[in-house]
């Protein structure tokens, strides 16, 4: 299988605080990669060091071969390196259609002359109503990003990453603040992306159950630094883990 | 080497600077308190002038009353500015709209300073008369001394306000989440009013420094642009840089004289210029990171 | 397919009501109106044309920039010394006014745009100082404070506008080509990009939009439209001279472009319009025009920052949904087909 993202002994602080500390990751095709730790752990912070928003203070990120490091975060993109955001970032002022439309132009990248020139692509539609059908859930094109409701649009913003035709998805607490049936619904979007289209997960996840059901490897952060990193068995067994989770043993 | 004049182009720099410092705190405070930039900074500042105009010329008050009269008519001033100008707008979707409501202010202000006083400038005799003469031929006035002297005062209040006191602390919680800060109790619509008051006030105080140097007039609202310059070099959202920022601007306008009087302003604005291409958040600034 | 039948359909009806209202316009504003309307009609499409600048701006990219009436002021110079000193005809003048005030926007937009948000806006007005400096100071070039007069009409080969109404046709179809121009402009990917910018950056960023240089860009079409109208006022009028190109005026535009609507090409030619009649309707208010301004801005921006287009979707919007009107396209739902009448 492709190995499509490396992180190699990335580091960065804030201040005085250290973020993280000597990160060292590897996600392949196909693969839900868990990113786990107590709150405060890193994840977020190694998602954007990923995705390019925050700048690495020393390290190295390799992306389908290429030395992405100091890379700007749209050529990032341009790439194949999808996003979401533990709260959904849409254009509230454009309709649902708009927002689409921005992911597909990743998608199909014709020039400005040509999108001047022809009509607006309705080459999405197909596509972004299977993905909508998946997540079992349903709107209007036209409609402002105002009508969905919190849940709807965190499942949207999956789907819209994937119309990008990406080769990996950064995934950011998608189900928090959904209720049980909206989980097995992003649940099956990921694995939808990861099995069938072969794209790469990083799936960031409070969700114990979610991310033993769904992710092939598991690395657990806290403090910065990367505790553990295997298949879930491994990981939870891991005494390591259980200690920052759970505490020590008073007697052990 | 004619010290005699270089230390005289110091002096008026340094207090220009002070009036520069003072706008820009304005600015500056209103950014990091609240978030957002005043279009009618410079207005307020005009105001100031014509305010102390009124009292002490045509009212003949005496200085002592007409300081404590003009305060009280900053600190209203200010709080009606923010229920104008902010208040209504504070939840928008659209942050530009405070902006061009700022704008809409400052033509509000500027129109009805008109309408009341007329378009032609007044003169305001100055604060304190006299000159300070040196070796016999060094002739500073003692007005420039004064802005120096007040100057400082109001920047080390404002620092001490700011940095140190617990008031100014509460004041930015306030600004970087409001929402927190309310469920803490923290009352915002007063923390903003008060950032909105000390800012009109500040600037309100600084147009009266400089109305007897510059003859008061609707055009002082220009004098914002070179507090904003200090505050772009000195760097950006923050309270040191900006004064430090705009002493630099005041000296150097006042030594650019010596070239050419004509481009003066443009020579100011040029250096604004290098400065925002070789180092964007100015000398002193930092980087502001939006939480992802 | 039914979805794209249904979209053309709706697309060539908008067209042709829009045209016939514009051919109507355009045959029976000369011939109806008094001179003097016409002037100042004529006056009005100049801004007109530098407004739409605006929109691009601040519509589509939400980016406050008063620099455009110093791009109006490079392009009026430009146009006339290529005119009066080299001799130039008008539509030489005109593409070399919008190359110059294009090529000066990417170079002094490379630079403000590295401010965020609003310090770049100050950072405009700082511009439109200095270059009102140099305007009037630079003697040779733009004939300081008293200008440049004696500057040729509008000529296409032999046909010269030595009227007023002639005058309108070219003011008319620059305007109509610009503002084409700037409403196909929002369907392409450059206009969803600066929504983005506009809207959200960061996800933007994350979305592969380059927002540096899709905000540059903007500038730079602004700057090329703020251009044309220079070259635009410059002939209509015969005569530049730098008063024309000071911070109030700048102001002036905003506001037009904000009371219309700033976010359509229609809403802004509104807004244009009205402020450049008013001062002719309230003749004896005069005084008090700008404090109206003002006033009316701030209380635009708490009632109606979209402005009277953005009321009038709303209207419509409504309607069309309280009569069953709207056509929308349903995506996900296993009943409907993908086309659906709410």
């Amino acid at each position: 299988m492709d190995k499509l993202l490396t992180l190699s002994q990335v580091n960065k602080r804030f201040g005085g605080v250290v973020a993280a500390k000597d990160v060292n990751m590897e996600v392949y095709a196909g693969e839900i990669h868990g990113l786990i730790g107590p709150n405060g752990a890193g994840k977020t912070t190694v998602l954007n060091l990923i995705s390019g928003i925050t700048p690495v203070d020393s390290g190295t990120i390799t992306f389908l071969g290429r030395d992405i490091t100091t890379m700007k975060p749209h050529d990032r993109a341009r790439m194949g390196l999808g996003r979401t955001f533990q709260t959904p970032r849409f254009l509230d002022r454009s309709d649902i259609e708009e927002n689409i439309l921005l992911a597909n132009d990743l998608n199909e990248r014709i020039s400005f002359f040509k999108s001047f020139v022809s009509p607006k692509s309705k080459t999405f539609i197909p596509h972004l109503d299977e993905l909508t059908r998946v997540a079992d859930f349903s709107f209007y094109l036209e409609d402002n990003i105002s009508s969905l409701t919190y849940g709807q649009r965190k499942m949207l913003e999956i789907v819209r990453s994937m119309i990008t035709s990406p080769k990996l998805i950064l995934v950011d607490e998608p189900a928090a603040g959904l209720n049980n049936v909206e989980r097995d619904r992003v649940m099956t979007l990921l694995r939808l992306a990861a099995n069938d289209r072969g794209i790469g997960i990083v799936l960031i996840e409070h969700s114990m159950d979610m991310i033993m059901d769904c992710c092939q490897n598991i690395t657990v952060l806290n403090f910065g630094e990367v505790i553990a990193c295997g298949s879930p068995q491994d990981v939870s067994n891991d005494e390591a883990v259980i200690e920052a989770y759970l505490g020590r043993r008073k007697d052990a | 080497m004619n010290i005699g004049l270089y230390l005289q182009l110091l002096v008026i720099g340094l207090s220009m600077g002070m009036i520069y410092a003072i706008l820009a705190m304005g600015i500056v405070l209103l950014v990091r308190a609240v978030g957002v930039l005043n279009f009618a900074q410079g207005e307020l500042f005009m105001l100031g002038a014509y305010v102390c105009y009124a009292l002490t010329v045509q009212l003949h008050m005496p200085i002592y009353a007409m300081l404590i009269i003009a305060l009280l008519v900053f600190v209203l001033f200010g709080t009606l500015f923010m229920f104008a100008v902010y208040w209504p707008l504070r939840n928008s979707k659209w942050p530009a709209t405070i902006i061009i409501s700022t704008l809409g202010a400052s033509v509000v202000l500027k129109e009805v300073v008109k309408l009341i006083w007329g378009s032609v400038p007044v003169v305001q005799p100055p604060i304190i008369k006299g000159v300070l003469v040196m070796g016999g031929k060094i002739r500073i006035e003692y007005q420039y001394l004064f802005i120096i002297g007040i100057g400082s005062l109001l920047i080390i209040a404002v620092f001490l306000l700011f940095d140190k006191l617990f008031l100014g602390r509460t004041m930015q919680a306030a600004a970087q989440d409001s929402y927190a800060a309310q469920l803490l109790g923290i009352p915002t619509v007063i923390t903003t009013a008060l950032t909105y008051i000390i800012s009109a006030s500040l600037v309100g105080i600084g147009g009266w420094l400089v109305s007897p140097l510059f003859l008061v007039s609707t055009s002082l609202g220009s004098f914002l642009l070179k507090g904003f310059a200090g505050m772009v070099i000195g760097g950006l959202g923050d309270v040191k840089g900006a004064v430090i920022g705009s002493l630099l601007v005041g000296v150097i306008e006042s030594f650019a004289t010596l070239f050419t009087a004509t481009f003066k302003d443009a020579v100011v604005f040029s250096v604004l210029i290098i400065v925002l291409i070789v180092r964007p958040t100015g000398f002193f600034g930092q980087k502001i990171s939006e939480k992802v | 397919m039914n979805v794209c039948m249904s979209y053309m359909k709706k697309q060539t009806r908008q067209f042709l009501v829009v045209a016939v209202i514009l051919a109507l316009a355009a045959v029976l504003v000369p011939t109806l109106s008094s001179h003097y309307v016409i002037t100042v009609v004529n006056g009005a499409l100049v801004f007109y044309v530098g407004c739409l600048g605006i929109c691009v701006m601040l519509g589509y990219g939400g980016m406050v920039s008063f620099a455009t009436i110093s791009f109006m002021g490079f392009g009026a110079y430009m146009s006339a010394n290529l005119s009066l000193k080299a001799g130039m005809p008008f539509l030489i003048c005109m593409l070399g006014a919008m190359v110059f005030a294009g090529f000066c926007a990417l170079v002094i937009g490379a630079i403000l745009l590295r401010l965020s948000g609003t310090f770049f806006t100050f950072s405009t007005v700082a511009l439109v100082l200095i270059v009102y400096d140099l305007f009037t100071n630079l003697r040779t070039l733009t004939g300081g404070p008293d200008g440049m007069g004696g500057i040729p009409p509008f000529n296409i080969g032999s046909f010269v506008a030595d009227t007023s109404p002639k005058n309108f046709y070219f003011l008319f179809v620059a305007s109509i080509l610009a503002a084409l121009f700037v409403h196909r402009l929002k369907y392409t990917n450059l206009g969803r990009r600066l929504a983005a910018v506009r809207d959200n950056e960061i996800a933007a960023a994350t979305m592969g939009v380059d927002v540096y240089r899709t905000k540059v860009t903007a500038f730079v079409i602004a700057g090329v439209l703020s251009g044309l109208s220079g070259s635009l006022m410059v002939h209509n009028y015969h005569f530049v001279g730098s008063s024309s190109f000071v911070f109030d005026q700048s102001t002036t535009m905003v506001i037009m472009a904000m009371l219309g609507g700033v976010s359509h090409p229609g809403g802004v030619f509104l807004g244009t319009m009205i402020i450049t009649m008013l001062p002719e309707w309230l003749k004896p208010l005069q005084e008090y025009i700008r404090l109206f301004y003002g006033l009316g801005v701030m209380l635009l921006m708490v009632f109606m920052p979209a402005g009277l287009w953005g009321l009038g979707e709303q209207i419509s919007t409504r309607l069309k949904e309280r009569f069953h009107l709207s056509r929308k396209t349903r995506i996900g739902a296993d009943d409907a087909s993908p086309k659906e009448v709410v």
